[in-house]
């Protein structure tokens, strides 16, 4: 079968200006190789720094490699941001829109998942309140219920397990899990901790200075 | 490459209404702001000019009012949407998303703004005894062209801000010295005829001049400059699209500092 995302020898530099004339380079990713096939499950780990939130960003088709390719076939990739968007200064109900349609949902879409939103996130009548009187625990509620709405393809993932209390998190990695094991749906995960890629994943890849040391099959 | 083909003119209608709306409740006169700040501007002017400098032109008060609003349109819109990229750079991070969506929401907004000022403009015009309705698709003409202005450089600027943050400074001076070169306080008539056509190889002065044409004088304005109006924008215009495309996934890997 063939991938539906393809990266082939990717590298990825940043350039920082330190002054007028000395530049650094930073190489996030050295020439990386990685098929991504429809309905497979692949978690990234690593440290701070190896490159992790580069890749995913490459997968996103949001940045592209300065050598190297990124083949994505016609399909939706969607990274699970949260509070992306947000504008403090107004109500929850508003910042669902931005935020959603940031996330590449329309605005109809949005209206037909609203009530399901908002009961989610536990804000009741607060949703008409500005986001800048939430709590910060209040705030990721609601980050969270937005983007687990996401339909995407491939839908990948950067450590969003640590929301809200424990009541809220067991229920938002219920709600991950179901996304995740449904088999149409294809994922890459990033995290710091193993034993919640080995629950979700079915192969694990472990980055290290830009570069991928191991791989694992589950 | 590319993911996820969406229709993102949606996101910058609704984004520019809410940045619109955010804005109004920071401040206690919210939507009247966008009245009084072009009036006040007026009034600072109308001081200076009108009763220190003894401006002795009968229809100064007209003439001041119509290059206030035509000017402070276009100036507010650039000045906001040069570091739009910048703003939104977190977003970037997270997002697809072509980068003109940026500071077109930024256009829009001000556009809105300048709209409210603009017919306000036309209502003092009509009780002060002019008829512009006499030549109303010429100023329809006239708005476009100068609205197509806006956009381009708006585009154009906030394209190349990020790759050379300084230039941002460079930016508002440019704006200063635009605003002395495009007769917003006196008229090009004053200049010599050499003096006149540099000055008109600006577009602001080109519309500047124009809208007074048509709204104080009743007369068509001059359509050889107003072409040179659109060939500029047009160009400034592909020029700001193509650097947006060009380096479309590489904007979000500058490290803003």
């Amino acid at each position: 079968m063939k991938p539906i995302i393809e990266i082939r020898n990717a590298s990825v530099r940043y350039r920082t200006r330190l002054s007028w004339i000395k530049k650094e380079e930073i190489w996030a990713l050295r020439d990386i190789s990685l098929s991504i096939h429809r309905g497979e499950s692949l978690g990234i780990i690593g440290k701070n720094g190896s490159g992790k939130s580069t890749l995913l960003r490459l997968l996103a088709g949001i940045i592209s490699p300065d050598f190297g390719e990124v083949i994505i076939k016609d399909i939706r990739v969607g990274l699970l941001a949260l509070q992306i968007g947000f504008i403090p200064n107004l109500s929850g109900h508003d910042n669902i829109f931005l935020s959603g349609m940031l996330l590449g949902m329309d605005k109809k879409k949005i209206q037909k998942r609203y009530k399901d939103i908002v009961d989610f996130s536990e804000l009741g009548d607060r949703i008409y309140d500005p986001v800048r009187t939430y709590s910060a625990g209040m705030r990721a509620r609601l980050g969270f219920s937005i983007a687990i709405q996401l339909e995407t393809d491939v839908l990948l993932i950067d450590e969003v397990f640590a929301v809200g209390d424990i009541h809220f998190r067991k229920k938002a990695t219920e709600a991950l899990k179901t996304k995740l094991f449904n088999k149409e749906v294809t994922s890459v995960i990033v995290s710091h901790h193993r034993n919640i890629l080995n629950n979700l994943c079915d192969r694990i890849i472990v980055l290290e200075n830009g570069k991928i040391s191991k791989k694992f099959n589950l | 490459m590319r993911s996820y083909q969406k229709n993102w003119l949606e996101f910058v209608f609704f984004k520019a209404f809410a940045e619109l709306k955010a804005e109004s409740i920071k401040t206690y006169l919210s939507f009247l702001w966008w009245i009084l700040d072009p009036l006040l501007t007026f009034l600072i002017f109308y001081t200076v000019f009108g009763i220190f400098l003894q401006h002795d032109s009968q229809n100064f008060i007209p003439f001041l009012l119509i290059g206030i609003t035509i000017w402070n349109g276009f100036a507010n819109t650039i000045y906001h949407g040069a570091d739009s990229l910048i703003q939104n750079h977190a977003i970037m991070q997270y997002v697809y998303l072509p980068k003109w969506v940026f500071p077109t929401v930024i256009v829009l907004k001000n556009i809105l703004k300048f709209f409210v000022t603009f017919i306000l403009l036309i209502i003092i015009m009509i009780i002060l005894g002019f008829e512009p309705q006499k030549s109303i698709s010429t100023i329809f003409v006239l708005i476009f062209l100068y609205l197509f202005l806006i956009y381009s450089s708006t585009l154009f600027v906030s394209s190349i801000i990020p790759f050379f943050p300084d230039l941002k400074f460079l930016v508002n001076h440019f704006i200063h010295l635009l605003f002395f070169l495009s007769a917003v306080f006196y008229s090009p008539d004053m200049l010599s005829p050499i003096q006149q056509r540099i000055l008109f190889l600006n577009p602001m002065a080109v519309l500047i001049d124009a809208f007074r044409d048509v709204i104080i004088y009743n007369r068509d304005p001059n359509w050889n400059w107003i072409l040179l109006v659109f060939i500029e924008s047009k160009a400034i215009f592909f020029l700001g699209v193509s650097i947006l495309y060009r380096w479309d996934r590489i904007y979000p890997k500058i490290i803003i500092q």
